[in-house]
């Protein structure tokens, strides 16, 4: 039992020290950095090249990257993207952190090539051994464990004890009194981003020499400390380091033969359930205290006050219904004309653009619609088409009836997935959606009928439908019928509802609209839509795989959608295009070098939302009408000022 | 798949033809199949392939698609990005130095070899398009694949009657296709279902008892622990004390595991993780005062790993001689892989898939290759030895087994040193 | 009584926001609800229209006990509110405020959303249209009816709140503050309004209000709060003269 305590706290201490820099960013800025182990990733990498690569000695590879190359980083950070993140809605402000989440990793890849094995320390190099309550440990681990400690205690005297801290806390709850009073904001969150950097620094360097510095440690732990943060109510660093020492513990106590042999009387020991158990650890206790946190951050951001007396200027119309659909018709035309030009490949690899379509206007349905930030999609693509395949192939159901059936297999699993969006704002949705799908990846996708040794269920092509071209436009339709379902749905009733819930919960409740009832709605039916998507490209491919529903995969589709606008049919219809399509032409035009791009792009495209939330086809599309418009008020403006 | 079941009733009919019209071994009368003869319903391995017989280049020459007077276009699928492009990737290089020398030394007559690569991301659906890609918009003769997501473009390529040399990475597929040449030997047709003793039979051998096994929560991983648990069990004499297969992806602390593996008086352990996780086990049961007689890794022949803590006393097996023992194809590779090449596992893998894709061309006739004659003959090999990697195999016996030899190394003092004097260690095929 | 609160506490913390606070409201009435900032005027209003729980107390609504009940539900019974800080749909139009609150309580949610997924849910029947237009018209919001609410000045927004809450055809109407930002003018028009209100449709009005001559002016009854508590009740004569309001309030005697 002590070995499990010891080894507990020092894998708590791990998840300390990824979540204390997130928890301090968070209370510091109010922008949760999905992209804080992905920032740390790259600092670890940073002190690899120093070390390995360039033989510097560890304390002052580890010097430099955390006291220069750190903060350094952190600048140039705000200064290009969490600056802008200040004045923007909670929602855009985390799809900006994921955009950064999916495109830095790649960045990192491309900058320095190569596998990392060797485990270079800023402490002792080898490890020096010792022994602690009977259990043998080395100076790593205690490094891990007195630098949680030491990081807990000095942030928390750095916000509550210093000026900075002060001017930090000022500046983040009342912005323009803290300016008033004379605080420089800008100096200040660019201070406060570069100490979360700085921590990043530490995390990537401590935890590197401790476990290693492949992607692999860093992506998985970032995940793993979300748990901890949720603990904390994001803000407070005690209750971080509480609840990542408690996290460290039960991931620990699970192993022991106590907890294995007590649920090997329940189930077998090599099934899923448990051998999903202790990878799923964080993410159950992050649902635990997502349910019992009830009511939790909901954030009030407030709109910017109406313009005073505005009632006498003409009432601008809104735009003519022929003008909104344009778009969607013009993609829908050229895509229909399109297989004129282009070969069995590329036809194949635009209906899979199509099939991702579908699943996109999912996230049209839930995220444009419902203004809920959902990353399990991913969950219910792969999940439908599981069941699609196994329909099909193994049931010997036509494939057209098939894909429905999978897509409202997920219906229920969307609803049950949507129970803490009933009480949960943004970001603690957006969490527990990424619970819940690394759960099932945990568990479902790892069946031995799903996964199959990796290769994944086998699917045919519909009767009739084998061949490019015909499938081509069937997806066509099918693209086509599912954009016209949603586009009613926008339109009608629910569709107001649902624009209600996004504005005022409780206004829309005092009217008499069922908020929950709203929200499942939204979940059901993008389940229904991210399944019938799913299934249609395991179609495609001719299998389904779960890998290609991994959660981070469907990190990158939010962030390739909410680019292209999440709010509109042809936003999704571009953004399923764009990621079928990218890949090929990067690796039949460019060479090597360039074959992280799309995932560069993708990413850099939902970090650019902070200069336009409502993505590339809006700008596009209204671009043009609001800048004639802020042109006529600029003048105006003059006009006014100039009159006598 | 309508088109593969009618092709396979086609190719029944030839073969009952060519039966028929008493076994000519001389017998050229230039009708190509559609695609490789075999029997896809086998029933003993190398029953598959009972009838096949040599072809020979057609006369005046009707070149396939990729080949002109001076050049054959092969493409090459590899991982190259995303997070497997580390591990995958390196493999390119010792495909193009393998193709390099071929060109210089004019190993294919008048004509050079042009690759085109493509990246597949590791992805199933992408590894189809690529191949759709190589085949139909590249016009390549044929390909060489070290992905690990082959699968996907399995069934397409030997409708479309491709060669293909590569590494099998653990995917079935290679073992089920005629027209995949894996660089040796590949695994069970059927995993579940099949495997080899070689393991358990090495571990009685280096006189294991009780042995603990150890594998990841995904599937793979513990489809993999279980195939080694049972033929364990099958042979009879060795007891499997412990078995975890609920190992996070991402642990690297393997404290508690290795306290439990000592406590369970285990004198072997097999791992089935990511090398840095089996070695990081391997760490933790040296500082919990475990000593075992076997760490058996299923890989990891890579020299910047041999002084990695844990790493010292681990054993694995290799599919080619070992490096220590200059083998001529070692010797090769060295020669012509670029100096910032690593001389490990993956690069030289690659080396070998090019040198089988560069043996299938010269059985098929430098002349005139064509791709029924490479898939044809390549196959009625029997003594291929990669050009000097590894013990002569006939590429059609033993096609849909597990491969039955492994070479072993032992990393001790900090370096690889062959084990059983360099000779393969051998296993039977077995049910599980 | 329409509306009925009991001895409604209300505690954050050690803080007691409302304390043992009775409210009656008679059917087609106005009753004023006036008080001192801080007095927990907006509280009583959360705790009538079910945003917030009470520590003890409770509500009836037409008399059934609501005092459980969740704001929907209660919206359903008939309650309708308007918030002191806008609480209006930015993205949606003037008319489809009406329209939405229009809809509800009619037909089950699911064939309503089964008819919307296949395209009929966007249209609106002659019956429907005259609804919507004579709520717009009562408010003067015919003009301004296609424009997003985001565009709208403050006054308009307050009348768009207002009509909001009559398409829902409520039995009983909490308004909070709906003259705050607004100016003389302006207030003279929202209290003509609330009189034809009353006049015209078979609502009650409850209205908390900072301008106490208006309240005065409209209620029928008015109650006053200051730190939680009722320190007086009655008609708007009998607040003008009462000393203890004046003492708390109005700071000076007429």
């Amino acid at each position: 039992m002590t070995l499990y305590v010891v080894t507990g706290l020092v894998v708590g201490s791990v998840y300390a020290i990824a979540t204390l820099g997130l928890v301090l960013t968070y209370s510091s800025t109010r922008v949760f950095n999905f992209a804080h182990g992905a920032i740390a990733y790259f600092l670890a990498v940073v002190f690899y090249e120093l070390t390995v690569e360039h033989g510097w000695d560890g304390r002052v590879a580890g010097a430099a990257t955390i006291l220069v190359v750190s903060p350094l980083l952190g600048l140039a950070l705000w200064a290009v993207l969490f600056r802008r993140l200040a004045d923007t809605p909670p929602p855009v402000r985390l799809v900006s952190t994921i955009g950064l989440w999916v495109a830095l990793p790649a960045l990192t890849r491309i900058v320095f090539e190569g596998d990392r094995y060797e485990r270079p320390s800023m402490v002792f190099d080898p490890p020096h051994q010792y022994r602690l309550l009977g259990v043998g440990v080395d100076s790593n681990q205690v490094a891990v464990v007195v630098a949680a400690a030491v990081i807990a205690v000095a942030m928390t005297i750095l916000l509550r004890a210093t000026p900075f801290g002060l001017a930090v806390r000022a500046t983040v709850d009342a912005p323009r009194m803290a300016a008033v009073v004379g605080v420089n904001t800008s100096l200040v969150s660019a201070g406060a981003w570069m100490v979360g950097t700085t921590l990043a620094g530490v995390a990537g360097v401590l935890l590197g020499s401790y476990r290693g510095f492949d992607e692999v440690q860093f992506t998985f732990l970032v995940l793993g400390s979300f748990a901890a943060v949720v603990i904390a109510r994001m803000h407070s660093l005690v209750l971080a380091f509480a609840g990542s020492i408690l996290l460290g513990l039960v991931q620990e106590l699970s192993k022991s033969t106590r907890v294995t042999d007590f649920l090997g009387g329940f189930v077998d020991s090599q099934s899923v359930w448990v051998r999903g158990l202790p990878a799923s650890i964080p993410f159950l206790v992050m649902l635990v205290f997502l349910l019992a946190y009830r009511g939790l951050g909901r954030e009030r951001f407030v709109v910017a006050a109406p313009a005073a007396d505005d009632d006498d200027a003409p009432p601008t119309r809104a735009p003519a219904a022929w003008r909104r659909i344009l778009p969607v018709v013009c993609c829908l035309a050229a895509v229909a004309v399109a297989p004129a030009f282009l070969s069995g490949l590329w036809e194949g690899i635009v209906a899979k653009g199509l099939a991702l379509g579908i699943v996109f206007l999912s996230y049209t349905v839930v995220t444009g619609e419902g203004g809920m930030i959902s990353l399990c999609q991913v969950t219910f693509a792969g999940l439908a088409a599981s069941v699609t395949a196994d329909l099909a192939t193994n049931h010997g159901m036509d494939v057209l009836v098939a894909v429905p059936l999978a897509a409202l297999a997920a219906v229920p699993i969307g609803l049950v997935a949507a129970l803490p969006s009933l009480r949960l704002g943004d970001l603690y949705l957006a969490l527990a959606t990424l619970a819940f799908a690394v759960l099932v990846q945990n568990t479902f996708f790892e069946l031995d009928w799903v996964a199959n040794d990796g290769v994944g269920i086998a699917v045919p092509r519909p009767e009739g439908f084998g061949d490019d071209l015909p499938f081509y436009y069937l997806l066509v339709a099918l693209f086509t019928v599912t954009a016209v379902v949603v586009r009613n749905l926008k339109r009608s009733t629910t569709g107001l509802e649902l624009a209600a819930t996004r504005s005022s919960e409780p206004a829309t409740a005092t009217i008499g609209v069922s908020v929950e009832r709203t929200k499942l709605f939204a979940f059901g039916a993008s389940a229904f839509l991210a399944g019938a998507g799913g299934g249609l490209y395991a179609v495609y491919g001719g299998f389904a795989d779960p890998d290609q529903y991994d959660v981070l995969i469907g990190v990158v589709w939010l962030a390739v959608v909410v680019t292209w606008g999440v709010r509109s049919i042809a936003g999704a219809l571009l953004a399923g295009l764009a990621f079928a399509v990218f890949p090929q032409l990067v690796t039949e035009h460019l060479s090597s070098t360039w074959r992280e791009l799309p995932t560069v792009l993708f990413g850099l495209g939902a970090i650019g939302l902070a200069r336009e939330p409502r993505g590339v086809v809006h700008q596009v599309v209204h671009g043009h009408r609001d800048r004639r418009r802020r042109r006529v008020e600029r003048r105006a403006a003059r006009a006014a000022v100039a009159a006598p | 798949m309508r088109r593969s079941r009618r092709a396979a009733v086609l190719l029944l009919v030839a073969l009952a033809a060519t039966a028929a019209a008493c076994g000519n071994e001389e017998d050229d009368d230039g009708a190509p199949a559609t695609t490789a003869v075999g029997d896809d319903s086998a029933g003993e391995p190398g029953d598959r392939f009972a009838g096949l017989e040599r072809v020979e280049a057609p006369d005046p020459c009707e070149p396939d698609p990729g080949v002109t007077d001076t050049e054959i276009l092969v493409g090459a699928i590899a991982i190259e990005s995303g997070p497997q492009a580390t591990s995958f990737g390196p493999a390119l290089e010792g495909i193009r130095a393998r193709i390099e020398k071929a060109n210089q030394e004019g190993e294919l007559g008048n004509r050079r070899i042009t690759l085109v690569t493509r990246d597949d991301t590791g992805d199933q659906t992408r590894n189809a398009e690529v191949a759709r890609d190589l085949v139909e918009q590249q016009g390549v003769f044929g390909i060489i694949e070290t992905s690990s997501a082959a699968a996907g473009s399995a069934g397409y390529l030997h409708d479309q009657g491709v060669p293909v040399a590569g590494w099998h990475v653990g995917v079935p597929a290679w073992s089920v296709y005629e027209n995949m040449f894996t660089f040796r030997q590949g695994t069970a047709d059927e995993p579940e279902a099949e495997y080899t003793s070689r393991n358990s039979d090495l571990l009685a051998e280096l006189g294991a008892t009780k042995v603990a096994l150890v594998g990841g929560q995904n599937q793979s991983s513990a489809l993999f622990i279980e195939r080694v648990r049972k033929s364990i069990e099958k042979l009879g004499d060795l007891e499997v004390v412990y078995e975890n297969v609920a190992v996070p992806l991402d642990q690297r602390d393997f404290t508690a595991e290795a306290q439990a593996i000592r406590e369970s008086g285990a004198d072997a352990v097999v791992t089935g993780m990511d090398l840095l996780q089996n070695a990081a086990l391997s760490d933790a049961l040296s500082k919990a005062g475990a000593s075992m007689r076997v760490v058996l890794f299923p890989g990891g022949y890579d020299p910047r790993v041999t002084g990695l803590p844990g790493m010292e006393g681990a054993m694995f097996g290799l599919e080619f001689i070992p490096f220590e023992l200059d083998p001529p194809a070692f010797t090769e590779f060295d020669e012509w892989a670029p100096a910032e090449v690593v001389r490990g596992q993956v690069p030289y893998i690659g080396w070998l898939s090019a040198e089988m894709f560069i043996r299938g061309l010269k059985e098929a006739g430098v002349g005139c290759p064509t791709r029924e004659a490479f898939i044809t003959n390549l196959r009625l090999v029997d003594d291929y030895d990669g050009g000097g990697a590894f013990e002569p195999v006939d590429l059609s016996e033993g096609f849909g087994d597990e491969f039955r030899c492994a070479y072993y190394v032992k990393v001790e003092g900090g370096e690889f040193v062959p084990q059983f004097d360099g000779e393969p260690f051998c296993g039977e095929p077995i049910e599980l | 009584m329409i509306l009925e609160a009991r001895d409604v506490t209300v505690r954050y913390g050690g803080l007691v926001a409302l304390d043992g606070v009775s409210l009656a409201v008679p059917d087609r009435s106005i009753v004023g609800l006036i008080g001192p900032n801080g007095a927990g005027k907006t509280t009583f209003f959360g705790v009538l229209s079910g945003l917030v729980r009470p520590r003890a107390g409770t509500v009836a609504l037409a008399g059934a006990d609501v005092t459980r009940r969740s704001p929907q539900a209660r919206a359903r019974l008939g309650l309708a509110r308007t918030f002191q800080r806008l609480e209006l749909f930015g993205e949606l139009t003037v008319r489809e405020h009406v329209l939405l609150a229009h809809r509800q309580g009619r037909g089950s949610p699911f064939t309503r959303f089964a008819r919307d997924l296949v395209g009929l849910g966007a249209r609106t029947d002659p019956e429907e249209d005259a609804a919507v237009t004579s709520v717009l018209e009562l408010f003067g919001l015919a003009a301004a009816a296609d424009r997003p609410a985001a565009a709208l000045g403050l006054g308009t927004g307050r009348l768009v709140e207002l009509a909001r809450a009559v398409a829902t055809r409520p039995r009983v109407l909490l308004l909070d503050e709906p003259s705050s930002g607004l100016d003389a003018r302006e207030t003279a028009q929202l209290a003509e309004v609330l009189r034809r209100l009353r006049d015209d449709r078979d609502v009650a009005l409850v209205l908390v209000e900072h301008d106490v001559e208006m309240v005065l002016s409209l209620a029928r009854r008015v109650t006053v709060l200051d730190f939680g508590q009722v320190i007086a009740e009655g008609t708007p004569d009998e607040i003008r003269a009462d000393a203890a309001v004046q003492a708390a309030y109005l700071g000076t005697t007429t």
